[in-house]
């Protein structure tokens, strides 16, 4: 039973419950204080025949209308599976308030929350097509059915729960919906009773149990855990302490500084950053002024990186040395700079607003020219390569929820010069339950995408990259990327970038070409006859309080014309939401299953649940289906994620670890 | 539990989620070699003990700055100290940024009764600071005896009780020849108090 009680800004829930031949996981997000998202996987027994199991995935929003006074209730309207396959197609009304230990929730619903005692739609006063209902299982799946929503027979649901301590409460339901579809072929009992009893308690560590004895018949439970993506599991951290400040005189008397060997304060100085997690690539010192360029390799927050390098450039370089540039570079471009001086680090260290102070007095730069020329010595030609097991995980597969890989994998790129990277990844599966799929294909577009079942059943080593890639900086504010070869498991060709972002800009502007070839199901060498141009102009911005929007335009693989909008919700933590919806000139029959391309992702620090420095994040984005309709090219380092992090909006969001 | 929630992590986002997950449940954490050198050496050390946790350790001098020193734990926990006064954390889970002590700290080297303010910063939620102010009393409580290794110390002995509207708390000062000794101090929330004295060098 839906209630009008939303969940604190920005929580996550997370739930998986069970009863008669129904298992359902969802996951909620409360999107906005007043919004509210769900994603719900749900596994039903002989739901469309006595010995078919249904895997379906749903998506359901309410909102808030009113939120709870003194004496009026919180009241909240709600689409339950407002774009997928209509089993749990409803909508309601409902209002929630608090009696103290009371609480009441009296509703009204449309849809499945209609099927007992149903009356006449209350809204056909206002238009008679609110009468009857469309059925939304005779539909297209995928569409938002807007016409049906209100629409037919309308009924009341109820129920009352009481507090009994600070963790435990007691409930009991009036139900609205009789469960149709599940008792047609006894994948559940016929309901017996409208009435539903619970009992729920939260344990300390943040779980919460529910038992529930349902329609008479049945006996459920839930799991459930709510996580705040705003707060990091251990807040203070759990790293070690950063090298802390020499008085600055003692630098005088290091032995590189003492006898001006500078090829000695080099080799210290990367050392020493090396150390922290930092890739010392060029020094530059001339009188006063300090620069280096690094490339950060182990902390989430920039900020963290250029403390931690301004500090090392204070216990290393010589005393007369008053500012530090520090260049941060990843594929061997300059990002950004933040320059420091270094009376305010040692007037700031351990000052009580320091880091505030410390974001007032340094500049963050556009790096654009200005690094270090000259690299280190060993700083080029760079090789690295590495050797490890992966786990490659699809979910969702209509007849089998989650199929993995699990194998080796190898890693190598060569770097002979800044900017220009040869590299590879190979991937050998030892395990593999994804090319067990039998489902093959029925698109009616090129099959750019849905043919994922054919690469994994045909390859044993997978090639699944290998490029030369070219990044530089075209002019200020600007980035450019060209990359050639193997660019992903399925295309092969050549793909150029240009990214116009300026440090402190809430917008960013970028475009991209594309040319390529289908990759043989072998992944290795060959390639099929499809080819394609595709390309897209993008903007990026940032909404505030959190929110960026992406707007992409442009031709997809299918060689259909559209535009992909992406709303994401990032936390101070790191911690990022999102969804995104793609409609291209594909008709939703064309399309098939899903009718557009669409899904949610989530994408964490894995620092937020260990309190250790890593760059490494927890990434899913979640499809309910990978059709060929608005598919997009999976070309590596792309120039926007690559310089996101860096550019000064980011690096001023989070100033806060500048000292940690 | 936490062997479901590993699991459902490892199936969900691959490998990274797997690792993140033992790690977290684990707790494993390596030794600083920092550390590792500089407790075989003659460096002034710190006893440190958090009441809460009931945790025991040695915190080694790591660097003198100017008026400040910095101590590590074997983990790379760092603890920053103003004249025996502990004014930031590292690493111990509790971020602990920085301390202002410019009120208080005269009245407890002296044992010179009074009131003063104190404030504290702490890593906020994600990647702010927030400061916290408190209202201390500070009353000198007489002599008392300090065990430093074998040999017996007397020492002055301050109380510095705090108000503040995140809470209260209350610090016991050790001091002898003009330095604190040995002390009971709160650093914040999860931390709790934690004493602290200083080693005699073998």
């Amino acid at each position: 039973m839906p209630t009008a009680r939303p969940l604190d800004d920005g929580f996550l829930a997370l739930s998986y419950g069970q009863f008669a031949s129904t298992a359902r996981n969802t996951l909620t997000f409360q999107i906005t204080p007043r919004l509210t998202g769900t994603f719900r996987y749900a596994v039903i027994d002989k739901l469309d025949s006595p010995d078919g199991t249904r895997y379906d995935r749903s998506f359901d929003v309410s909102y808030l209308l009113w939120e709870e006074g003194r004496y009026n209730p919180a009241i909240a309207i709600g689409l339950r599976d407002l774009g997928g396959t209509g089993v749990y197609s409803s909508e309601y009304i409902v209002a929630t308030k608090n009696f103290g230990k009371l609480s009441g929730t009296l509703g009204l619903g449309w849809g499945r929350l209609a099927s007992r005692n149903p009356f006449s739609n209350p809204f056909s006063f206002v238009s008679e097509k609110f009468e009857n209902r469309p059925s939304a299982l005779g539909g297209t799946t995928g569409e938002f059915d807007t016409g049906s929503w209100f629409r037919g027979d309308a009924a009341l649901f109820g129920g009352l729960s009481y507090a009994v301590s600070d963790r435990t409460s007691i409930a009991v339901e009036y139900s609205s919906d009789t469960y149709e579809l599940e008792t047609q072929f006894g994948g559940q009992e016929p309901v017996k009773s409208p009435f539903n009893f619970g009992i729920t308690h939260r344990f300390a560590n943040g779980v919460t149990a529910s038992g529930y004895y349902l329609y008479g018949t049945d006996l459920g439970f839930m799991l459930s855990y709510q996580l705040d993506p705003s707060r990091p599991r251990l807040n203070g951290g759990r790293d070690p302490v950063a090298p802390p400040l020499a008085p600055r005189n003692a630098a005088a008397s290091l032995s590189w500084n003492a006898n001006g060997a500078e090829g000695q304060l080099e080799q210290a100085l990367e050392q020493r950053l090396e150390d922290q997690g930092l890739i010392l690539s060029a020094l530059a010192l001339s009188g006063q002024s300090a620069a280096v360029t690094v490339e950060n390799r182990l902390w989430p927050a920039e900020a963290q990186a250029a403390g931690r390098a301004a500090r090392i450039m204070a216990n290393t370089l010589p005393p007369h040395v008053e500012t530090f540039t520090i260049y941060f570079e990843a594929n061997g471009v300059a990002l950004s700079s933040v320059t420091v001086h270094r009376s305010d680090l040692h007037e700031l260290e351990f000052a009580l607003e320091g880091d505030w102070n410390m974001r007032v007095r340094s500049i963050h730069g556009d790096g654009y020219n200005g690094a270090p020329a000259r690299p280190v010595p060993d700083a080029y030609p760079n090789f690295e390569y590495a050797i490890g097991p992966y786990m490659a995980v699809a979910l969702f597969d209509p007849d089998a929820p989650l199929r993995y890989d699990i194998g080796v994998q190898a890693l190598a790129s060569y770097e002979p010069t800044a900017g220009l990277i040869f590299s590879g990844g190979l991937r050998y599966p030892l395990v593999s339950t994804i090319d067990d799929a039998i489902r093959r294909s029925n698109s009616t577009l090129p099959r750019v995408r849905s043919d994922g079942f054919e690469y994994a059943s045909q390859s044993d080593l997978e090639v699944n990259h290998l490029t030369a890639e070219y990044f530089f900086r075209p002019a200020p504010d600007m980035f450019g990327r060209v990359t050639a070869g193997y660019l992903e498991s399925m295309f092969g060709g050549v793909s150029a970038e240009v990214l116009w972002a300026p440090v402190d800009s809430r917008l960013a502007l970028g475009a991209e070409i594309n040319h390529v070839y289908q990759r043989n199901y072998d992944m290795l060498f060959g390639f099929q006859d499809y080819n394609v141009t595709t390309g897209h102009v993008s903007a990026y911005y940032d909404i505030g309080n959190g929110f960026h929007g992406q707007l992409d335009v442009g031709r997809y693989l299918a060689g259909d014309y559209g535009g992909t909008f992406t709303l994401t919700r990032q936390f101070d933590s790191g911690f990022r939401l999102g969804a995104f919806a793609t409609l291209t000139n594909v008709s939703s029959e064309e399309f098939g299953e899903g009718s557009f391309d669409k899904g949610i992702f989530f994408d964490a620090p894995v620092t937020f649940f260990t309190g250790r420095a890593t760059r490494n994040r927890l990434q899913r984005v979640i499809r309910p289906v990978d059709r060929d309709g608005g598919a997009r090219l999976r070309v590596r380092n792309r120039l926007y994620d690559m310089t996101y992090d860096y550019r000064a909006g980011e690096l001023a969001d989070g100033w806060g670890p500048f000292f940690r | 539990m936490k062997r479901i929630f590993s699991l459902i992590a490892c199936f969900i986002f691959g490998l990274s989620g797997c690792a993140a997950v033992t790690q977290l449940a684990s707790g494993e954490q390596e030794l600083d070699p920092r550390f590792e050198r500089l407790f075989n050496s003659d460096a002034p050390k710190y006893s440190f003990y958090a009441q809460s946790s009931g945790v025991r350790s040695v915190l080694v001098l790591l660097e003198r700055g100017e008026g400040t020193s910095t101590w590590i734990g074997p983990f790379g926990e760092g603890m920053i100290v103003r004249d025996g006064m502990i004014i930031g954390t590292r690493g111990f889970g509790e971020g602990l940024i920085a301390v202002d002590l410019s009120e208080v700290l005269p009245l407890i080297l002296n044992s010179q009764m009074g009131q003063a303010e104190r404030f504290h910063s702490y890593h906020a939620f994600g990647t702010q600071t927030e400061v916290r102010a408190y209202v201390c009393d500070v009353t000198p409580m007489g002599t008392g005896t300090v065990l430093r290794g074998a040999q017996a110390v007397s020492a002055r002995t301050v109380e510095e009780d705090c108000t503040g509207p995140s809470g209260d708390f209350i610090n016991k000062y050790w001091i002898a020849s003009g330095e604190v000794i040995q002390s009971r101090q709160w650093v914040g929330p999860r931390l709790g108090s934690v004493t602290i004295g200083l080693q005699e060098n073998d």
